[in-house]
């Protein structure tokens, strides 16, 4: 009896030590290594056609949606120089929240395999029960008796354990191509996005190759209340980081750029390890749950370790394509068809959900205005020209116009389904890490058609005399 | 979005911000702000920089900032 309660005892005070994974060290900073898209080898050419998939939260059915995006993408063909490619191989970067960042991590760790064994693995199985059964064993209660560890700590281990071979940031470091995922959580102190990069991991002395990407996915699928936040040390001031130069300019502009302003402040506030010695990492989907913040500043400003805009500044981007793959949905609530107030449990869902749709709706719309902004200058600076020429034939404009670059927004969204039922049976699909089969299929198939009726996929499908 | 070119006489990097942004003589586009401007590290240019609060900027009338070369001087 003696020795059987000292194997019970030993079993908890050792299952009472679990600790979540913690976040290495980085022991100098160095801008020409880590998991950055500047550091990843690509052919000559390749920003020409510059492709940003953002793919939304929202459990399996956003996870299936941006599967379907990238199968729909394998098989739109087109030549170039005389070789055969695909609009996939043409993707450079894939920003991801939740659901959608399983398919985004998958993808950049084992590429073309992800269609041979993603669906078995992830797709088609019952993510949710497994976990639930998971929560439910002895084992997993005594490790959760610790304080340094929670319940998205057992999911990680989980994701890390049957879906991402225990792969680590290094392993994507080491596949060493194009496209770079960027994996979305929230930094809950200042409401941020916080990528799983590592020039965001630099401010905080930490080493990112260290890092397993199922941490990543966990934390960027870290729904409130269902786990608790994720934790990283913050090792700031032990690396001679260095912040970059726009950081102090940007902190000037409060005035006019309020954005650029909160982007330096957001960055500096890591920079005190004694003030905030830990980060607390939520689901991406509370501060962007399309993963489109960070494509729009890269496109907006010079400023982000990946801008966009520097290339276009080089000449290096003739056209740019952002895919927008949202699976927001509509569900059906009744409210309105009763004098009575609704209940405790609906309000909070509301409150929960709707300012998350609407910000996600004013971020589509800011990445279109600001395209269609783009055009409209372009467009005034050959008017102007035009004008010059009628009025007086021999005037040269002073300066020649910025680099060209043509621009293509493409959503693909529940409601651009034009079928009424159709629509209402996607719409009203559950967010959870299950969906029956058909459904799964369903939105496979449906994310082709979506973006196959985006008359701006079409027009790059003609430009580049794509099938 | 703004625009900004930076004047040289002949042709070379523009950094903004420390970041290489395309080469003088052509308009580029940066986001509105306070911004840094240099010719990297050959330091044959005068002045060193221009810092400039960079706004109200179009494609037809860019920010022009100008940068003589020493040898010039």
């Amino acid at each position: 009896m003696k020795q059987l309660i000292f194997i019970v005892c030993i079993i908890v005070l050792l299952c009472g030590c679990a600790h979540y994974s913690e976040n290495p060290r980085l022991n100098e900073y160095n801008k020409a290594k880590g998991y950055r898209f500047d550091t990843l080898a690509a052919p000559t050419d390749a920003d020409r056609v510059f492709v940003i998939l953002a793919f939304s939260g929202g459990g399996t059915r956003a996870a299936a949606l941006s599967y379907g995006v990238l199968e729909t993408l394998r098989d739109t063909r087109f030549v170039s120089q005389g070789m055969e490619y695909s609009l996939l191989d043409e993707v450079d970067v894939i920003s991801s929240v939740s659901g959608g960042s399983f398919t985004a991590a998958y993808y950049a760790l084992f590429r073309e395999d992800i269609f041979k064994s993603y669906e078995e693995r992830f797709l088609y199985r019952n993510i949710q029960g497994e976990l639930k059964r998971l929560a439910m064993m002895p084992t997993s209660w005594l490790k959760l008796i610790s304080r340094k560890y929670s319940r998205i700590d057992l999911a990680a281990d989980f994701y890390d354990r049957e879906i991402f071979e225990g792969k680590r940031f290094e392993d994507l470091i080491r596949n060493n191509q194009r496209p770079m995922a960027i994996i979305n959580a929230t930094d809950l102190s200042t409401g941020t996005p916080f990528t799983f990069t590592q020039a965001q991991f630099d401010p905080i002395c930490s080493d990112l190759s260290g890092v397993a990407v199922s941490s990543a996915v966990a934390a960027s699928s870290c729904f409130p209340v269902a786990f608790a936040p994720m934790t990283l040390n913050n090792y700031a001031g032990s690396c001679r980081y260095r912040e970059p130069d726009w950081v102090d300019l940007a902190v000037e502009d409060l005035q006019f750029n309020a954005p650029r302003y909160a982007r330096g402040r957001a960055l500096q506030s890591y920079n005190d390890a004694s003030g905030r010695p830990y980060l607390h990492l939520l689901d991406g989907g509370v501060a962007d749950n399309i993963g489109l913040r960070g494509p729009l500043a890269s496109i907006r400003s010079n400023d982000p370790d990946l801008s966009v805009l520097r290339r276009i500044n080089k000449g290096a981007v003739d056209h740019l394509v952002v895919i927008i793959v949202d699976a927001k949905t509509k569900q059906d609530d009744d409210i309105d068809d009763r004098p009575s107030p609704p209940g405790l449990k609906t309000v909070l869902t509301k409150i929960a959900t709707v300012p998350l749709d609407n910000y996600s709706f004013d971020t589509v719309q800011a990445l279109r205005d600001e395209f269609k902004r783009w055009e409209t200058e372009s467009r005034h600076y050959e008017d102007c020209k035009e004008t010059l020429k009628s009025e007086c034939a021999d005037a040269e404009m002073p300066f020649d116009p910025p680099r060209e670059v043509k621009l293509y927004p493409v959503y693909v969204g529940f409601d651009q389904i034009s079928d009424t039922k159709k629509r209402h049976y996607f719409q009203t699909m559950k967010t959870s890490f299950y969906l029956p089969d058909q459904q799964v299929t369903d939105l496979r198939k449906i994310a082709g058609t979506l973006l196959d009726q985006s008359d701006e996929f079409q027009q790059l499908k003609t430009e580049l005399n794509a099938n | 979005m703004e625009y900004v070119i930076v004047k040289y006489s002949y042709a070379r990097n523009v950094f903004v911000d420390g970041q290489c942004n395309g080469e003088t003589n052509q308009v580029l586009r940066v986001e509105e702000g306070t911004h840094r401007f240099d010719l990297g590290d050959n330091r044959d240019y005068s002045p060193a920089f221009h810092k400039s609060k960079v706004k109200n900027t179009t494609q037809i009338k860019p920010m022009v900032i100008m940068f003589s070369s020493m040898k010039e001087l």
